[in-house]
């Protein structure tokens, strides 16, 4: 087993040691199908007489795919408590995916699925550069089953992104965003994102085009997601000569965040966590 | 039962969410379920078969009918993950209609959903949430309660989606004028919400006690709520235009401060059209003519 999963969830995010479980889990898998067919196939060669044989092979092949099964379908079992403990208990959900990251063979969805919670821990707890490395690694190899992900990844590193000051990358995940189906929320996330973007980019007139519906769209997102949707669409409001416009966003976001989310986003920090972390997951 | 299932356009063309028994009804008939029997023990009996098969046979049979059982139990198993998912993926456009505020839409879906799926606890909840959600804003409280019965009946006592449902209930018993009913339901969770405070539960807990003033006419009490109500009512967003509205009326009524009534009506059409506020709770009607005026 790669030294790599010792801490796996703890330590800094490497690329390269996730490629190194990605392909540590084919290995085994690989083999152990290799074997199971060689074993099927070595009964057909020796003829049905030895029905007991065949029956046995069965069982064997059976089991051996089913134990493996159980190792992803138990990690599947565990996601849940980790997704809770992202939110409430941060340590035991990185003691959590440390565990589950240990776990071989895991199927590819499942340890995709796991990294995809390290993302989301990571951005809960503001370390964008590193959220923004694991999506990045995450969106650049297939994802199988957990394909589903790939929307909330998009949303997670264009933030990262954002947070970090690189447009560049931000831009691309928008942009692959722009291709992607979208749930309503997504959908609701990638508006604020690329309003977000607009702004720090200064093209202040796309920001504040259609400003009636995006503040429409902003109203089913949580209330400081909705406020921070205002006061960016406020700011682009005021760089395109539209004070009345502006004024009244402003009114709104005065009622929808707190005094001191207020000072923030009036200095420009847009960054209340745009994208929802768990509230969504149970969903993925 | 299809004389139960609300119609989207009626015989006048209007829509007609269904009353509080055919909810209840409805609800009965659909029960949780747990996966029957065969479908829990099936696959092992026909595994179990196909090896005892296997041994009884011979020549090419015996090597034919047991991975032909496995291949069967695979895409048996395919299929239900299939089905399941197709149910998840509708569920999810239920809520979003609901999101959306297509409630009539919603609600026809949800109720024609409801009896597929018995067997998967965690949908039926989501499910019966959009009901009772589309039947709040309908204005269908007593409809909306006997949902939100049946969704507590599922809940562990203690559980934050109880306690949410029981402040959503107690706001539908509030809106339907059940008012013993509602503060029974609010003293119980009373000790039990501290914790979550700044919360959307908290603060939909201090919209339902403001609710229950309102109700109750003891505009005073409400009146004393509102040095703290604008920070206690901000996580429900754009919503809590309706805390802010109902406290202007609580001013007016209590006939203390005119221009705190006015500040407050102010902000609640801030976020709010005042059509908005008065079709939900049409007390505010005299506010908002006032402001007119």
């Amino acid at each position: 087993m790669p030294e790599t999963h010792e801490d796996a969830a703890s330590a800094p995010f490497h690329e390269s040691a996730m490629r190194r479980q990605f392909l540590y889990d084919a290995a085994v898998r690989w083999t152990a199908a290799a074997a199971m067919l060689a074993l099927v196939a070595y009964v057909m060669a020796t003829g049905p007489g030895g029905a007991l044989i065949s029956g046995l092979t069965v069982f064997i092949v059976a089991g051996a795919w089913i134990g493996m099964g159980l190792i992803s379908a138990r990690t599947l079992r565990d996601l849940p408590t980790i997704t809770a403990a992202i939110q409430t208990d941060p340590a035991a959900a990185e003691a959590g995916l440390g565990d589950a990251l240990r776990r071989v063979p895991l199927a590819a969805w499942a340890r995709v699925m796991l990294y995809h919670r390290l993302a989301v821990l990571r951005h809960r707890q503001q370390r964008f550069a590193e959220a923004g490395r694991v999506c990045a690694a995450l969106l650049g190899r297939p994802m199988g089953a957990a394909r589903n992900l790939r929307p909330h990844l998009l949303l997670m590193l264009a933030e990262a992104a954002l947070e970090s000051g690189d447009v560049v990358t931000a831009y691309h995940a928008l942009l692959d965003l722009h291709h992607t189906r979208l749930s309503l929320s997504e959908a609701l996330q990638r508006m604020a994102l690329q309003t977000r973007y607009e702004v720090a980019i200064g093209r202040y007139d796309a920001a504040a085009r259609d400003a009636a519906s995006k503040v429409s769209l902003a109203e089913l997102l949580p209330a400081a997601q909705c406020g921070a949707v205002h006061a960016m669409l406020a700011a682009a409001a005021q760089h395109t000569a539209q004070d009345d416009l502006a004024r009244r966003l402003w009114a709104r976001v005065e009622l929808l965040c707190t005094p001191q989310q207020v000072d923030r986003l009036k200095a420009g920090g847009f960054g209340v966590g745009l994208v929802q972390t768990t509230e969504e997951l149970t969903e993925l | 039962m299809d004389e139960a299932i609300p119609n989207q356009a009626g015989a006048a063309g209007a829509f007609t969410p269904p009353t509080a028994e055919q909810v209840q009804a409805w609800i009965a008939r659909h029960p949780m379920r747990e996966a029957s029997a065969w479908l829990r023990w099936g696959p092992w009996l026909v595994l179990g078969g196909a090896v005892l098969l296997m041994l009884v046979l011979d020549g090419a049979a015996a090597l034919i009918v047991p991975w032909a059982a496995i291949a069967g139990l695979f895409i048996f198993a395919a299929s239900r993950a299939r089905s399941a998912a197709s149910l998840g993926q509708r569920t999810v456009k239920l809520q979003e209609a609901t999101m959306l505020r297509h409630y009539p839409v919603a609600l026809r879906s949800a109720w024609r959903m409801l009896p597929d799926t018995v067997m998967n606890p965690a949908l039926r909840s989501r499910v019966m949430g959009v009901m009772a959600v589309c039947l709040d804003q309908l204005r269908q409280y007593d409809a909306a309660m006997e949902v939100y019965d049946a969704l507590l009946s599922d809940v562990p006592n203690g559980h934050p989606a109880g306690m949410e449902l029981r402040v959503r209930r107690a706001i539908a018993a509030l809106s339907a004028d059940h008012l013993a009913d509602a503060d029974d339901a609010l003293r119980r969770v009373r000790h039990q919400l501290e914790p979550h405070a700044g919360t959307p539960l908290g603060a939909g807990f201090t919209f339902a006690q403001l609710l229950q003033h309102v109700r109750t006419h003891h505009f005073a009490d409400a009146v004393a709520m509102s040095p703290t109500l604008l920070d206690d009512l901000r996580p429900l967003g754009v919503e809590a235009g309706y805390g802010h509205a109902l406290m202007a009326l609580c001013f007016q009524e209590a006939g203390a401060d005119a221009p705190a009534a006015q500040r407050w009506w102010d902000r609640a059409t801030t976020l709010l059209p005042a059509a908005a506020l008065v079709g939900r709770y049409p007390e505010l009607a005299p506010m908002m003519e006032q402001d007119h005026a």
